[in-house]
């Protein structure tokens, strides 16, 4: 879960919450920045502080809410595009966890899934696109192509998407059913409510860096 | 090893076809050939353009569609390695016909955008893949790869991987 379940002020009697006050030490603050859910329960336990929303997991509040809107860009490249198509029409129906809402604009997107191979002719487009999604944004590569360039080690195709954008999640598959995209998309959920990504601090466009730009 | 048996009929449509081509350009038709239902004539350069308005404009044959033109590469055949397959369709008549062109290596073909518009971007492609030019193509420049791609991809003798080659791409500078 993402978040500690709150309890009632007045449930528990021992300790500081008995003053009423909600008071907890910096250095506890400090340690519970990183920490586990179960961590910080213990840690309220510790301080007899039963049960605050912490500064420390607002970004796991944000992730939370985020998990279940993730809006992917409408995008696809190739063949894997028409699972993608499946994964979000009536039988697997993504719009169960929020993300059937494909933005045709990056700039309304979350992130993108990268079905298809990328061929280097598309590939300045992918990392504009990329580049236009604001943050913070996730990318699954969908399909062997996106992964590895696949049986395609041509003088047109691009070998594996993070060549040229960070990737947060890999879907194997040629191209992946939609069960498969399914699992990658709780995989980036996951991702999504820790708040975590690819991407370092720098926005480092893998291509760009590798070039030498 | 048995022969192969040919079981398809020869359409009374392409019997017309046929009987018509061989009547007007005769024996200057490098060979013809039939085999399963499709109907194949190689053409000299000097008539490709002829031979073409003829399918087009004669009432019998009324091929008003092209429906591909695309390049070949055989490098065995030292004389002529580079080929040009032309594919028309009459819509009215409901026939097939195969044109082939065979090439010398560096020799051009006049263009067929003055027969069929559409030829243009077909034989785009078929330059951009092959290398084989077309007098008087209007816009004769790469259509599939990047502009500055270099070497003819579909030529037997081009290195798959290509001449860049490499999971960072080298030709994606100044682009990304």
């Amino acid at each position: 879960m993402g978040m500690t379940k709150p309890v009632g002020l007045g449930a528990d009697t021992s300790g500081n919450a008995a003053t009423g006050k909600l008071e907890i030490s910096h250095a506890t603050l400090a340690s519970l920045k990183n920490a586990s859910d179960a961590q910080v329960r213990e840690a309220l336990d510790e301080e007899h502080i039963p049960g605050v929303a912490l500064p420390a997991n607002l970004e796991k509040l944000l992730g939370f809410g985020r998990s279940f809107s993730w809006w992917p860009l409408l995008f696809g490249l190739a063949c894997c595009a028409i699972e993608m198509m499946a994964t979000a029409g009536p039988r697997y129906d993504l719009s169960r966890f929020g993300m059937e809402a494909m933005r045709a604009s990056p700039r309304q997107a979350d992130g993108m899934i990268v079905a298809g191979w990328c061929t280097t002719k598309m590939a300045p487009r992918v990392v504009r696109l990329y580049e236009q999604i604001p943050d913070p944004k996730w990318v699954v590569a969908m399909g062997s192509c996106a992964i590895s360039g696949n049986i395609w080690n041509t003088y047109s195709v691009v070998q594996g998407i993070d060549a040229l954008i960070p990737v947060d999640v890999y879907v194997p598959g040629c191209p992946p059913r939609p069960e498969a995209l399914w699992e990658g998309l709780e995989m980036l959920r996951d991702k999504v409510k820790q708040s975590r990504h690819a991407y370092d601090g720098l926005r480092t466009i893998p291509a760009r860096a590798a070039i030498g730009e | 090893m048995e022969a192969r048996q040919e079981t398809v009929e020869i359409p009374e449509a392409l019997k017309v076809v046929f009987a018509r081509l061989e009547e007007e350009f005769g024996g200057r038709l490098l060979g013809s050939s039939f085999f399963r239902g499709e109907l194949t004539f190689t053409v000299p350069v000097e008539d490709y353009i002829a031979v073409l308005k003829y399918c087009r404009d004669t009432p019998d044959l009324a091929f008003e569609r092209l429906d591909s033109l695309l390049g070949n590469h055989y490098p065995g055949r030292k004389e002529a390695p580079m080929e040009v397959v032309v594919h028309l369709t009459s819509v009215s008549k409901n026939t097939r016909l195969r044109l082939k062109v065979m090439l010398a290596e560096g020799q051009s073909l006049p263009t067929a955008t003055g027969v069929w518009p559409s030829a243009d971007w077909d034989e785009r492609e078929t330059w951009e893949m092959y290398g084989i030019q077309f007098d008087g193509h209007p816009n004769l420049i790469r259509l599939l790869t990047t502009e500055d791609f270099e070497g003819f991809p579909l030529r037997k003798d081009f290195p798959l991987q290509g001449t860049v080659g490499g999971r960072i791409r080298t030709d994606l500078k100044g682009k990304i």
